[in-house]
């Protein structure tokens, strides 16, 4: 036999969840399932870095995108930070058949106005709107308690701003993401944007 | 179009200090010169049996998954599906991640659910267009 099957080799990968998403990710025969997979990435990124917020609660916005970078590299998946795409877009992952996924990423300071610079800039400055590039993400650290408090209200605000045909959907990988789809300015192509929550809080209660 | 030693340069650039990338600069050399037959449907046993490589493991993997996944983009990734009566279907991604979610696949042709897909599931991989326009450079 020449041939492995996806248990032969999930059974090589065990207990290596980022060699497993990055195998989805290279089977990906479409844009719309690599964008899924992408996310599937982050979030598995995300996951670990909130193990320690108390590490990464005083860390600036920029140094959690390179960590978050760092660990989508580890993974396989060419992502890169701060490179030029009409400015510098805060994260720029590629693929095959000149895929791209872009994210903006900001930590919250208790401003939505600010969330919605950074929305924009991913909106109008970053994103072509053309096929297999018309998915990404928008992400939130948050170093205040309750992110799932913040990211609703991020989402009202949003939906207040009456972006012409804007959208929302839950998001079916993770409860504290949402979903945004809204014609893109340039193509008029449906932009999906996920927006994506990282908690960094820490304030344990366990001290006398 | 660009060429292999091209595509090899770019590999380098951007995973020149991978595990694999020695791995994958091997792969992308054999491909070069293997003859058209023998680049219909490449396994991951296929490379390692290439390479002269002592065994499928994650650095092979990753090695493979370097080539079909990153903007080097040189082999495409397709999954075969073989039943028990040895019929062999060609998978969309989309009906596994539908039988992940589900539990279960549906079968193409029957659509009998089946349990066990993840045994009767193969990956395999196939020059992409980038790599046969390289392949023509030489």
């Amino acid at each position: 036999m020449t041939f492995q099957s996806i248990e032969q080799l999930l059974a090589l990968v065990q207990d290596k969840p980022a060699l497993e998403i990055g195998l989805s990710v290279a089977t990906s025969n479409d844009y719309a399932e690599w964008a899924r997979n992408i996310n599937r990435a982050v979030d598995h990124a995300l996951r670990q870095m909130a193990q320690n917020p108390e590490l990464r609660q005083a860390k600036g916005e920029d140094e959690l995108t390179i960590e978050l970078v760092s660990l989508l590299n580890m993974m396989d998946i060419e992502a890169g930070h701060d490179t030029k795409v009409g400015g510098h877009v805060d994260i720029r992952i590629k693929g095959k058949r000149d895929y791209h996924w872009l994210a903006e990423a900001k930590k919250h300071k208790q401003d939505y106005a600010w969330l919605m610079q950074g929305f924009q800039q991913l909106n109008t400055r970053y994103t072509t709107g053309l096929a297999g590039q018309d998915k990404g993400g928008f992400i939130v650290y948050s170093d205040h308690a309750r992110i799932d408090r913040t990211m609703s209200k991020w989402r009202d605000h949003l939906e207040e701003q009456k972006i012409e045909g804007m959208s929302f959907s839950n998001c079916e990988l993770n409860d504290l993401s949402f979903q945004s789809t809204h014609p893109h300015d340039r193509t008029g192509r449906p932009l999906e944007v996920r927006h994506i929550a990282l908690s960094i809080y820490f304030d344990p209660k366990d001290r006398i | 179009m660009p060429s292999v030693e091209e595509l090899i340069r770019e590999f380098r650039e951007r995973w020149g200090d991978h595990p694999s990338a020695q791995l994958s600069v091997a792969i992308l050399e054999r491909l070069a010169t293997l003859p058209d037959d023998q680049l219909r449907m490449l396994t991951f046993i296929s490379f390692k049996n290439v390479l002269g490589y002592p065994s499928v493991d994650e650095l092979l993997i990753r090695a493979v998954m370097l080539l079909a996944n990153s903007s080097v983009h040189a082999l495409d990734a397709k999954l075969l599906f073989i039943d028990d009566d040895d019929a062999e279907y060609e998978l969309d991604p989309a009906e596994l991640e539908d039988a992940r979610k589900e539990g279960a696949l549906a079968h193409p042709v029957t659509g009998a659910l089946i349990g066990d897909y993840e045994r009767k599931v193969f990956p395999f991989f196939v020059p992409s267009d980038r790599l046969i326009g390289a392949r023509a450079h030489a």
